[in-house]
């Protein structure tokens, strides 16, 4: 290295130069996201927890520990009705489980889950019914389709306004 | 092991660019101002584009800023670039205070602080990201809601807002938003934590640097503008990606981990991390004792006191009889820098062994011990510069712990003795360990500063030269300009009876002990 203050002066321009633009290079490092090499199945919804609530007269002792004017005409008790969730792909079993509201006195059923798929033309069965056997029939949603997923795609399974599943995203 | 391997090219890398940039513009030794240069240009830019910036439309808003003729790319670049340069000088800094031991004892409070100053700027980081919406900034919007809901925080999975069944709402990109400017917020006040107990914190480096470090990141802004991937649609697998590698280096392999496991790698490298200080501190027989100030040959001049980088001294009320104050060294905050010692004219404070008398005596040895001293050039070397090591041809080694610890009275005591010349060698400036020892030494060796070398001793004998540890090419023409200097003026006559007037060094064997100093808080390095 030369002792000489021009040369090194160049060399410490240069040098600070090549640190900066060795920095930008690596705040801009290209990445291939493998997951975009598949296509990714999605089913998501939330929807109001539906209860069964029974109720019955209080008993005679429920009714001694509470205050004349504070007595009920009935006690009722909300059970949160469980679904189940059942996702099928090709006629393989991507999910079947049980499906429960959040926290202690269920609020809402939020389904959230997602599925790396092979990219190509699949038949695509999803439902979710009530497991509870005096639950109405209308709480269920299925869904039946035949459906072509390129790579990267992403096919969300989701109801419509209706209620009913339909699927969006497919191209 | 780690330790000093890494400060081993922590100190060739420095010893390098000393060389091409002079110690006085190593980019290296300002490392923590220039973390808060580059916060300082977030700022600024950030407040031009947060006028542009629509939550409602936040990629459309990115591209119509891009678009600007007049800078608003070059102003994005620049925020963007900033924030990346503020990580490089954030691993430089906290790499640096590792390696040189500068992170336990009365230390600790700024390195913890330092460790959360870095996870502020990640979140800032990465908020920042998901304010762009394009596909780069989709990926680690969902990552994180992928890990957030790893957590028992949230009744319902908040992955599910990126599943593409509704458009994302605005509160998404106002609560983002508001992160990237709360943010900054904290930062300010752990930065104020982080320097708390230091006395005169340097927050910004010399102006030169100062315009190079702006000027370079304007350039590179301007050239080679940031990038933007293509807008995010959350139906669609991100494929490319433009990863920034300075804050979403985790991005391939988090996506690719189950949460649980990021987790707990992440809470591993944190606890290391916020465990350094008790990690990295000596054995309790290896610490250096805090400084100590005698109560009987302190004249209450408050030098020590004004001249302590740590903030360790204060001034009381004397309980000994006599008027006025005294010094009171509190050993929780002292880090044994002994700056403390070359300020004391009459050398009553300073470390254990190290205080002005102890130098003096270990000086009086010295020049007994190599009377051909007189004919060289003697080097008082900083054990960290680099003359802590070696000597030339010329030369006597005096070697002293650090160059800011030095009392002008050794070198009076070299000079009187017949040496041809003292060459003190100190650290950089803005890398002595003891913050500001190269500073003082030189305000008491020509300026008058107290405890100053006094007017009888001939000035064109002493010099000061800066040199880190492998610059020994700095070194090298230090001594040689001194050499030739030396050779130009009489040969030096030394005093026949060298007595260094120590105000009360003659008092000191016949007066009575010193009274144990009362002790505040916890002691160093616990």
């Amino acid at each position: 290295m030369s002792a000489t203050p021009w040369p090194r002066g160049l060399l410490a321009a240069l040098l600070a130069m090549a640190g900066v633009m060795a920095m930008v290079g690596l705040s801009r490092v290209g990445w291939r996201n493998p997951s975009a090499d598949a296509a990714e199945l999605r089913v998501s919804w939330r929807i109001p927890a539906p209860s069964d609530r029974q109720c019955r007269p209080p008993t005679d002792a429920e009714l001694e520990g509470v205050l004349p004017h504070m007595r009920p005409a009935e006690v009722c008790s909300d059970e949160a009705v469980p679904f189940r969730l059942t996702v099928l792909l090709d006629g393989d079993t991507l999910r079947s489980g049980p499906v429960a509201g959040a926290g202690g006195r269920a609020r809402a059923i939020t389904v959230y889950e997602r599925f790396a798929i092979p990219p190509g033309r699949h038949a695509v069965t999803v439902e979710f019914v009530p497991e509870a056997a005096n639950a109405p029939e209308d709480l269920a949603m299925t869904l039946n389709a035949d459906l072509f997923a390129a790579p990267g795609d992403v096919i969300l399974v989701t109801p419509d306004d209706n209620g009913r599943l339909g699927v969006s995203g497919e191209r | 092991m780690l330790k000093r391997l890494l400060g081993r090219v922590l100190s060739r890398t420095d010893g390098w660019l000393d060389r091409l940039y002079g110690s006085k513009w190593n980019p290296l030794y300002q490392s923590g101002a220039l973390v808060v240069l580059c916060l300082a240009v977030m700022l600024v830019t950030g407040i031009y584009l947060i006028l542009f910036y629509r939550i409602g439309a936040p990629y459309e808003s990115i591209v119509r800023i891009d678009g600007q003729p007049w800078g608003g790319r070059w102003i994005r670049s620049l925020h963007r670039y900033a924030a990346d340069a503020a990580v490089v000088a954030v691993f430089v800094h906290a790499l640096r205070m590792f390696c040189q031991g500068r992170s336990w004892g009365p230390r600790a409070l700024a390195w913890i602080s330092g460790v959360f100053l870095v996870f502020l700027l990640y979140v800032c980081g990465l908020t920042g990201y998901v304010m762009v919406w394009d596909t780069h900034g989709q990926l680690l919007a969902a990552e994180g809601a992928r890990l957030l809901d790893a957590l028992p925080l949230f009744s319902e999975p908040i992955s599910r807002a990126f599943s593409g069944a509704d458009a994302l709402p605005s509160a998404f990109f106002f609560m983002n938003l508001f992160l990237h400017i709360a943010v900054p917020v904290g930062i300010v006040i752990f930065l104020w934590l982080h320097v708390s107990r230091v006395a005169r914190p340097v927050l910004l480096p010399p102006r030169p640097l100062l315009y190079a470090t702006v000027g370079l990141l304007t350039a590179a802004a301007l050239v080679v503008p940031a990038a933007l991937g293509p807008a995010a649609d959350l139906l669609r697998l991100p494929g490319e990606v433009t990863l920034d590698a300075f804050y979403t280096f985790w991005l391939p392999w988090v996506r690719s981990a189950s949460p649980g496991v990021v987790w707990l790698a992440a809470g591993v490298a944190g606890t290391v991390l916020l465990a350094v200080p008790l990690l990295a501190r000596p054995r309790a027989d290896r610490r250096p004792a805090p400084s100590f100030a005698s109560t009987r040959l302190c004249t209450g001049c408050e030098q020590c006191y004004t001249d302590c980088p740590y903030d360790a001294i204060r001034m009381v009320d004397r309980d000994d009889g006599r008027e006025g104050t005294v010094a009171l060294v509190n050993p929780a905050a002292c880090v044994s820098c002994g700056i403390c010692a070359g300020s004391c004219a009459p050398m009553g404070v300073g470390p254990p062994k190290r205080t002005g008398r102890d130098q003096l005596s270990r000086v009086k040895e010295f020049v007994r011990h190599h009377p051909d001293a007189a004919s060289d050039i003697v080097l008082v070397a900083c054990g960290r510069s680099a003359a802590g090591a070696r000597a030339g041809d010329h030369a006597r080694r005096f070697p002293v712990s650090c160059a800011g610890n030095l009392h002008s009275s050794v070198v009076e005591y070299l000079v009187r003795s017949g040496a041809r010349g003292v060459l003190v060698v100190a650290c950089p400036t803005r890398d002595c360990w003891g913050r500001e020892g190269p500073k003082w030494l030189v305000e008491r060796l020509f300026h008058e500063r107290e405890a100053e070398l006094k007017a009888r001793v001939d000035r064109r004998r002493v010099r000061v030269a800066h040199a880190s540890a492998f610059d020994r090419w700095s070194l090298q023409t230090a001594m040689d300009d001194f050499a030739r200097e030396l050779a130009r003026l009489d040969a030096p006559v030394g005093d026949d009876a060298v007595e260094v007037d120590t105000e009360c060094e003659l008092a000191g064997s016949a007066a009575p002990k010193d009274p144990p100093q009362p002790r505040t808080g916890r002691t160093a390095g616990t």
